[in-house]
């Protein structure tokens, strides 16, 4: 399904309290209705997996270990999660795994051939990235945190990797390297500067993800 | 800064009834009808609350992003990061003051293709969004709870 994005001056009578700087927009309503050239296709809900497809165990060891009450997504992500409706990717709360590197808060769970990262920014809020299981195998499940507290250059990265793979390799554009363990198929560094990480999986194929758009320092 | 209106991808979620959605949903899949929303808006207040909230902006020489929310009495459960790219970069960040041009409270949490930012419904007053390719081409949509 393509969705449109529509620019139009809008007249928004913004509430007293909240919207004070904002002050009051104005709203005429231009029907303007231009397709967007870059707007992909939003994809159907999947129908939440039950369970993790032998794939997805068989290449991600985390998956095979049982399940423990530690292994729970905050509750505000489950409720959400949970609702039919709400379904992006299948993917299910209940299947979820957390990865014990110390001092993060770092899930994995599985769709319908996908896997999602989360990762707790705060209390309050929970960031999810989702991959298709191939784009997992290959590397391409990361994320970061930058910006806010984090000191400016300097970004929080974590990221997915299949079983075989014990370190990954970190580089950056002024020749720094650094290699980072892996954990319950998770690594995780602090990023200074925008990374490149690499690593070669157990069959010998090389991958890689980044540069990644760090903000700078 | 001078907020201008984009919508066409604000979600309203939840619970609601099954009417109530199956609504929402067509006027989500219809695209920025807004024009047309004026009469509906009087039996879904709530949608047309969301979709008012939502413009780009710049701050501190970031990349283009979007910010959501502002006004609205209702929380953002979550904001979804679909339509986009297996390769894309794209990062959400909470907000809860009341200044568009210091909208930012927190990190950006930034990730590698499709995925969402749940919020404990209660946070933030506002959501910001950014497609790191420098385009807010296909950023996402946001959904809401009340």
């Amino acid at each position: 399904m393509r969705f449109h994005r529509i620019r139009a001056p809008l007249f928004v009578l913004a509430g007293a309290a909240v919207t004070a700087t904002v002050g009051a927009l104005v709203a005429g309503a231009t029907e303007n209705p231009q397709p967007d050239p870059d707007a992909r296709a939003l994809r159907t809900p999947a129908q939440r997996v039950n369970e993790v497809a032998a794939e997805q165990k068989a290449s991600f060891e985390v998956f095979r270990r049982a399940r423990t009450s530690d292994d729970a997504l905050p509750s505000f992500v489950v409720k959400t999660m949970s609702n039919a409706a709400d379904q992006l990717h299948g993917e299910n709360a209940a299947l979820s795994r957390r990865a014990h590197i110390p001092g993060k808060r770092i899930w994995l769970s599985v769709g319908e051939d996908t896997i999602c990262r989360f990762q707790a920014v705060s209390v309050s809020d929970v960031d999810e990235t989702c991959q298709p299981t191939s784009g997992a195998l290959a590397g391409r499940l990361v994320g970061w945190q930058d910006g806010g507290s984090i000191p400016q250059g300097e970004a929080a990265v974590s990221g997915v990797v299949p079983d075989g793979v014990s370190s990954v390799a970190v580089s950056y554009a002024d020749g720094r390297t650094q290699q980072v363990s892996v954990v319950d198929n998770v690594y995780a560094f602090t990023a200074t500067g925008s990374p490149t990480i690499r690593f070669t999986d157990s069959q010998g194929g090389e991958h890689s993800v980044g540069p990644l758009p760090v903000l700078p320092g | 800064v001078k907020p201008w209106r984009r919508c066409g991808s604000v979600h309203a979620g939840g619970n609601p009834s099954s009417v109530a959605r199956r609504v929402r949903r067509l006027l989500i899949r219809g695209g920025c009808a807004c024009a047309a929303l004026a009469p509906l808006a009087l039996a879904a207040p709530q949608l047309a609350d969301a979709r008012q909230f939502c413009y780009s902006d710049r701050y501190k020489g970031y990349a283009p992003y979007e910010v959501c929310n502002q006004g609205n009495p209702h929380a953002i459960t979550y904001v979804q990061m679909t339509g986009l790219q297996s390769g894309d970069y794209v990062c959400a960040a909470k907000a809860t003051g009341g200044s568009t041009s210091s909208p930012l409270d927190g990190s950006w949490a930034c990730g590698v293709g499709q995925g969402r930012h749940y919020y404990n419904g209660e946070y933030p007053r506002y959501a910001v969004n950014q497609h790191r390719g420098g385009s807010l081409a296909g950023v996402g949509d946001f959904f809401y709870n009340y």
